[in-house]
């Protein structure tokens, strides 16, 4: 019982966190201060990955994406000095535009998620490491589709290089 | 559980179950037993930080020793005998320092950026294993966990290097990112030869499988590993020769230009402690972690862990800085394929072997 109570705990902690995180990002005008609040997010998600049992994918959360991507965007917005700082919006109809889109977008997607049924997941949890179970799935269940999105990957690599190089 | 040579009722070779008994004995009775268990667990995280720290201070006092006798002359020899108190004396004067902050600067992030490279550095210290069951917990993903905790302190370098309103910090910042991204590859790569060899991620995994022989004696992977293995691990710390985010010459300090006092002692302590966990990582990885006879494991882990942190000492002690261009090619002509060969040419050797069998 008290296991269960910290693991719920822990789990409302990193969630909290990580709405906060979310209200940060879109509030702040500095946008390297948003980037920030992104990093805190995608920590508290793998903060939340690591209370529901899942080690292998928090671990991989915060290499991939604090290590990796959060360092790629904070390098790009570091490239961009004249754009650090953003302006209010003036135009009154602009104003009016974002508050559409963005309620038109909320609109549905709480009507999909209110509207799907959760399926709650056999909650015994996996006491063997969860790596085995996971590099088992990818070369045999999941082969063909991990081995297409090694692929994809590929070429969006050979298409960077493709695009980055001067000639 | 212990190792040859430490009995278990000796606190030291069992601090951990020890703290838990005392804490269990004194407060047990007061206190229920998941606050027990959150309790003794962060006292046993105060205990390894407190740990690294005493560490850090004796690598700052060994490498100014051992870096002057190299260099012909006797390096801090005033405070204490034979200099041992100046890191001490160092930590003081630090400490009251002023934390200046420049106008330019971006409060909030400049002040976040010290703890967002060190808290890292420290979290690494709960997965190394000084002895058998001595780490604050042994993950089942330990060599990945160090790995992930080793890339978060860029975002803290990179803050500083924004945050400072210096365009030499900033430059530093874009340095250490771009060091540290290209440097994350092959060493991500070549910690899996271990991992391949010994089939498992757990760090005390790792070390058990080498009960028999070291990983550094896997010939012929071994030695090439774990060269691969130092290079990008002086490089992710910084170290010199590839020190370029804080070239002294070129951009005054680099990302920490504008930092003073504690603050900066912060990013001092976490290099230090990266250095040191560079050096435990390589331990564990090739050399057997605890392993050895007589001695009990947790010096057999310091002894080798300070060899290699020495062996970091006279790489610096010796090479100049590289350029930038030469980083690079270095990262990407030279350690990147290699470390993709060798882990290729290990899965190969491992079946190899087990099918021999």
């Amino acid at each position: 019982m008290p296991t269960e109570l910290l693991v719920a705990g822990g789990f409302y902690t990193f969630a909290v966190l990580a709405i906060l995180g979310s209200i940060a990002l879109i509030l702040s005008r500095v946008i390297f201060r948003s980037a920030l609040s992104l990093t805190l997010v995608l920590a508290s998600v793998a903060g939340a990955y690591v209370v529901l049992g899942a080690d292998f994918l928090a671990v991989v959360q915060i290499l991939v994406y604090v290590g990796a991507i959060m360092v790629l965007i904070i390098f790009g917005i570091m490239l961009t000095p004249q754009q650090v700082v953003l302006e209010t919006a003036r135009d009154p109809g602009k104003a009016v535009a974002g508050v559409a889109v963005a309620a038109a977008v909320f609109v549905v997607t709480t009507g999909v998620l209110l509207g799907s049924t959760w399926p709650r997941s056999n909650p015994t949890p996996v006491d063997m490491p969860t790596t085995a179970i996971l590099g088992e799935g990818l070369l045999t269940t999941f082969g063909l589709p991990f081995e297409l999105a090694s692929i994809l990957l590929l070429l969006a690599m050979i298409g960077a290089i493709v695009i980055a190089r001067e000639e | 559980m212990t190792g040859l040579g430490c009995p278990a009722d000796l606190p030291i070779c069992n601090p951990f179950q020890y703290l838990h008994q005392l804490v269990a004995a004194i407060l047990g009775a007061i206190l229920p037993e998941p606050i027990l268990t959150i309790l003794v667990t962060a006292l046993s995280i105060g205990m390894v930080t407190t740990l690294v720290a005493i560490i850090v201070m004796s690598q700052v006092w060994a490498e100014r020793r051992v870096v002057g006798f190299m260099q012909g002359r006797l390096g801090p020899n005033r405070v204490g005998p034979a200099g041992l108190l100046q890191s001490v004396a160092d930590a003081v004067k630090l400490l009251a320092k002023e934390i200046i902050i420049p106008y330019q600067a971006d409060r909030g992030p400049f002040l976040l950026a010290p703890l967002l490279v060190l808290v890292p550095s420290l979290i690494v210290w709960s997965v190394i294993p000084w002895g058998p069951g001595l780490s604050v917990t042994d993950l089942n993903v330990g060599v990945l966990f160090v790995l992930a905790m080793g890339a978060f302190p860029t975002i803290g370098i990179l803050t500083a290097g924004w945050s400072s309103g210096n365009k030499y910090a900033v430059l530093g910042g874009m340095r250490a990112a771009a060091q540290l991204i290209s440097y994350e590859i092959p060493m991500v790569l070549i910690v899996m030869v271990p991992v391949i060899i010994a089939g498992s991620m757990s760090l005390g995994g790792i070390v058990q499988a080498q009960s028999v022989a070291w990983f550094v004696f896997f010939l012929p992977v071994g030695p090439i590993a774990l060269l691969l293995f130092l290079i990008a691990g002086i490089a992710e710390v910084n170290r010199s020769p590839f020190d370029l985010p804080e070239a002294e010459s070129e951009i005054v300090a680099g990302f920490h230009t504008e930092y003073s006092g504690m603050a900066f002692a912060l990013f001092f302590l976490a290099e230090y402690a990266n250095t040191f966990a560079v050096s435990a990582m390589a331990t564990v990885l090739f050399f057997g972690g605890w392993t050895g006879p007589v001695l009990p494991p947790f010096l057999w882990f310091f002894i080798k862990a300070y060899v290699v942190f020495l062996a970091l000492v006279w790489v610096r002690a010796t090479l100049p800085r590289m350029r930038y261009d030469q980083l690079m090619r270095v990262a990407w002509k030279v350690a990147l394929p290699v470390a993709l060969l060798t882990v290729g040419a290990t899965a190969a050797e491992v079946s190899l072997r087990a099918m021999a069998a």
